[in-house]
C-alpha cells in the first residue's frame, strides 16, 4: 500500500468523499514530485551542456553516467505518479460501482483500495 | 604540411558521420528536455485543476498518467541520444588509425567543429518548443 493510498484512506474515513479527498492528495504529491523533477531537469540540462563541450572521452562517459542516473531518478518519480494515480482511480471506480462514494465508518476505505 | 596521400581516406566521411550524429544527438537531447519542461508546466496546471474542479478529477489524473508514461519514453530518447553521441566518437576511432600526431590534430579539429555544431544546434530548443506547443494546440483543437 502506498503512502497516498493510506492518506486517501485516512481522509475518506473522515467526512469527505474518496474522489475529492483523493484528488487533493494526488494533486499535492504530484506537485511535490513535479518540483523534484524540475530540480533534476535543471541538473540534467547543465550536464548535457557540459557533455557536448567536454573534450575528454573519459569525462564524457562519466557525465553520461551521471545523466543516465538523473534520468533513472526522473523515471522513478514518474512511475510513482503513475502508481498513485492508478491506486486513486481504482479506489474511485470501486467506490462508484458500489455506490458508496462517501465516508465508510465501520470498515473504512481499506476495503475499496487494493 | 601534409600531402593528399598523407590524408586518411575516411576523413571527409568521418567528419560527415560525426556531424550527422552530433546533430541528431543534440536534437534528441533538446527534444527530451523540452518535453520535460512541457510536462512540468502541464502537470502544474492539471494539479491546480484537480483541487479546484474535483468533478473532472478522473479526467485530469488520466491525463497526468498518460503524460507520465509518455515522458518515460521521451527520457529513453535522451538516453539513446547520449549513446549515439558517445558511439559516434568510438566509431571514428575504430574506422581510422592515423598517426599519433595526426590523431591529435584531427581531435582538435573535430572538437572545434563539434563546438560549432553544438552552439548552432543548442538554439534548436526554442524551435522544438514552438513545434511541440503548436502540435499540442492542434491536438486540443481536434
Amino acid at each position: 500500500m502506498t503512502d497516498v493510498t493510506k492518506a486517501v484512506e485516512t481522509a475518506a474515513i473522515g467526512d469527505e468523499p474518496i474522489k475529492t479527498a483523493g484528488a487533493k492528495l494526488i494533486a499535492a504529491v504530484v506537485q511535490y514530485r513535479n518540483g523534484r523533477i524540475k530540480t533534476l531537469r535543471d541538473h540534467l540540462d547543465e550536464s548535457v551542456d557540459r557533455l557536448y563541450l567536454e573534450r575528454n572521452m573519459r569525462t564524457r562517459k562519466s557525465l553520461c553516467d551521471d545523466i543516465n542516473y538523473t534520468i533513472d531518478r526522473i523515471d522513478e518519480l514518474l512511475l510513482k505518479n503513475i502508481d498513485d494515480i492508478i491506486s486513486y482511480e481504482q479506489a474511485v471506480i470501486a467506490a462508484t460501482e458500489q455506490k458508496k462514494d462517501t465516508a465508510c465508518g465501520e470498515h473504512g476505505i481499506l476495503y475499496y483500495i487494493h | 604540411m601534409t600531402t593528399p596521400d598523407d590524408k586518411p581516406q575516411l576523413d571527409n566521411a568521418d567528419d560527415e558521420y560525426l556531424k550527422n550524429n552530433i546533430v541528431l544527438s543534440v536534437i534528441g537531447a533538446n527534444t527530451a528536455i523540452a518535453r520535460l519542461d512541457q510536462y512540468t508546466q502541464e502537470v502544474d496546471k492539471r494539479a491546480t485543476c484537480l483541487v479546484q474542479e474535483p468533478d473532472t478529477a478522473l479526467a485530469q489524473t488520466g491525463e497526468i498518467r498518460a503524460m507520465s508514461a509518455g515522458l518515460i519514453s521521451d527520457m529513453e530518447i535522451l538516453k539513446s541520444s547520449l549513446d549515439r553521441y558517445l558511439n559516434a566518437f568510438e566509431d571514428i576511432q575504430c574506422l581510422t588509425q592515423p598517426p599519433a600526431d595526426r590523431r591529435r590534430r584531427n581531435g582538435d579539429r573535430l572538437t572545434r567543429r563539434r563546438f560549432t555544431h553544438y552552439i548552432q544546434f543548442r538554439e534548436t530548443r526554442s524551435a522544438i518548443n514552438a513545434i511541440l506547443k503548436h502540435s499540442m494546440e492542434d491536438l486540443k483543437n481536434d
